[in-house]
């Protein structure tokens, strides 16, 4: 489980997150929703160890995120590969560091995602550069997948395999998967809780199944009216 | 199977390696060219021999302490920041990996300069020869025996390593306080490594005045060479500029584990 106690964030005079308490439950699919700027890659980042609050208190699995790394698989929105390496050189250098990391999931997968081993990152769209980060994120069987704007700026058959792969290979009640995005239509069907974020406060948070019957509502519908109401 | 800390120490120094390969050719090429050039255009003037191994030594010295800087800082233009920040290991072993490939980078370029040099002066050393010569400084009293000769060479090699690791303990800390702005991060770098250059000469002074000073009163009153001496001050220098290297390159990896935020 991860929990957010009061975590406040700013950058500058910008505050990202603002005394937010959250629970992320162990082994479901978890969408952090809201407009840009909402605090959703602040979050995923802080759970990650790649920013501190700068109040309050973050766990994962009652420990300090920056001990807890080796059960983090993370996918940034930016592209964070050496762009001199193929994918088999990324793959190979990945795989050094976490010892969860599924080989038959590796060669299963560049199969199903179109992609060969000899292909440069520096080299390849930026759709296939979007599922090598998805191959080297999902190969490992960690615990927790953090995944910020994976679908940002793909292709729409590009998008579909990126969701196809999840859904392929999520281990439900082993695995919990937190999905950042603005593209809530895209992923409504995957998630089972939703946060909605915006301007680093929590809109509204619950069982996305539960929400859409008491509202009789999509997640998208849901989420304008969330933000309608708040401005 | 648990992959162990040794490992992935080494599979990140293998990624460094690979992303100074350019500079180490680069090195490697203009010995070969340089030496070769000296020796079929100034065949007939030997004491030219220096000047090659001189010119590219100055690129040798020069060169990690450049690329310290675009093998941290290129992490962070190239949002490779992000994956390294993510790995389970410490600041130790990231900014440790780029420590030792950029040694490396240093040994092979000395290496390659001093190999080059010997290849020349064996080519092209003037009468009466180089054996000759070494007769005739033994008689004058220096002693020339390869095992002096080594152990000096050695250890004043050892002390040049010593001064690189700490210019590039203090680019490391520079750079990362520089990180830490959002705002004119050159500049601070820059204002950072100068004041902790001056700010460490500051500590490791009044260290080397104190041994320069006891050196003198030991040996310099003997009216001849002691290689014996000479070799333990260069031993004492080095071990003075390790400890002021340990301290910046703590410092670095402190700054890098709690305080390096994307």
């Amino acid at each position: 489980m991860i929990e957010f106690k009061n975590v406040s964030k700013s950058f500058g005079s910008t505050m990202a997150l603002n005394d937010v308490s959250l629970v992320f439950p162990r082994g479901k699919i978890i969408g952090l929703f809201g407009p840009n700027g909402a605090g959703k890659s602040t979050s995923i980042k802080l759970i990650m160890g790649l920013n501190r609050p700068d109040r309050g208190e973050i766990s994962v699995d009652g420990e300090d995120p920056q001990n807890k790394k080796k059960n983090l698989a993370y996918l940034p929105e930016i592209d964070h590969l050496y762009s001199w390496m193929n994918i088999a050189q990324a793959a190979d250098f990945t795989r050094t560091f976490y010892d969860d990391w599924d080989e038959g999931k590796y060669r299963d997968l560049i199969n199903f995602l179109n992609l060969q081993e000899d292909m440069k990152i520096a080299k390849i769209s930026k759709g296939q550069r979007a599922k090598a980060k998805l191959l080297l994120t999902v190969c490992r069987r960690a615990p927790y997948l953090l995944m910020d704007e994976p679908l940002s700026g793909i292709d729409i058959l590009t998008r579909e395999e990126i969701i196809n792969t999840l859904i392929r290979d999520y281990r439900e009640g082993e695995q919990t998967i937190i999905i950042s995005t603005h593209e809530i239509a895209e992923v409504e069907s995957l998630v089972d809780e939703v946060i909605f974020l915006d301007q680093g406060k929590v809109k509204l948070s619950g069982n996305a199944e539960d929400l859409r019957i008491e509202r009789n509502m999509s997640l998208v519908e849901l989420m304008k009216e969330a933000f309608r109401n708040a401005n | 199977m648990q992959t162990s800390s040794l490992k992935k120490f080494f599979k990140l120094y293998s990624k460094e390696m690979r992303e100074l390969r350019p500079e180490i050719l680069i090195v490697l090429i203009a010995t070969l060219v340089l030496d070769l050039f000296f020796y079929f255009k100034f065949r007939q003037y030997p004491g030219m021999i220096i000047v090659p191994s001189m010119m590219i030594l100055g690129l040798v010295v020069l060169l990690p302490f450049i690329s310290s800087f675009k093998l941290l800082g290129r992490e962070w233009n190239s949002n490779t920041i992000y994956l390294l920040l993510s790995l389970p290991v410490k600041g130790g072993s990231i900014l440790g990996s780029k420590l030792l490939a950029l040694l490396t980078q240093y040994f092979i370029g000395t290496v390659t300069v001093t190999a080059g040099g010997i290849f020349l002066t064996l080519l092209m050393y003037p009468e009466p020869g180089l054996a000759e010569t070494l007769r005739q400084a033994q008689a004058a009293g220096i002693d020339t025996r390869i095992s002096t000769m080594l152990s000096s060479g050695g250890l004043f090699y050892l002390m040049s390593l010593a001064g690189m690791a700490y210019l590039i303990a203090i680019s490391f800390f520079s750079q990362l306080l520089g990180k830490m702005v959002t705002r004119f991060s050159g500049v601070v770098t820059a204002g950072s490594f100068l004041a902790t250059f001056w700010l460490m000469g500051k500590l490791m002074t009044p260290i080397w005045h104190q041994l320069l000073t006891n050196f003198s009163q030991l040996h310099m009153n003997q009216c001849y060479f002691s290689v014996a001496a000479f070799n333990k001050l260069i031993g004492i220098n080095t071990l003075v500029i390790l400890a002021g290297t340990l301290i910046v390159y703590i410092a670095a990896v402190l700054l890098y584990n709690h305080k390096i935020e994307l």
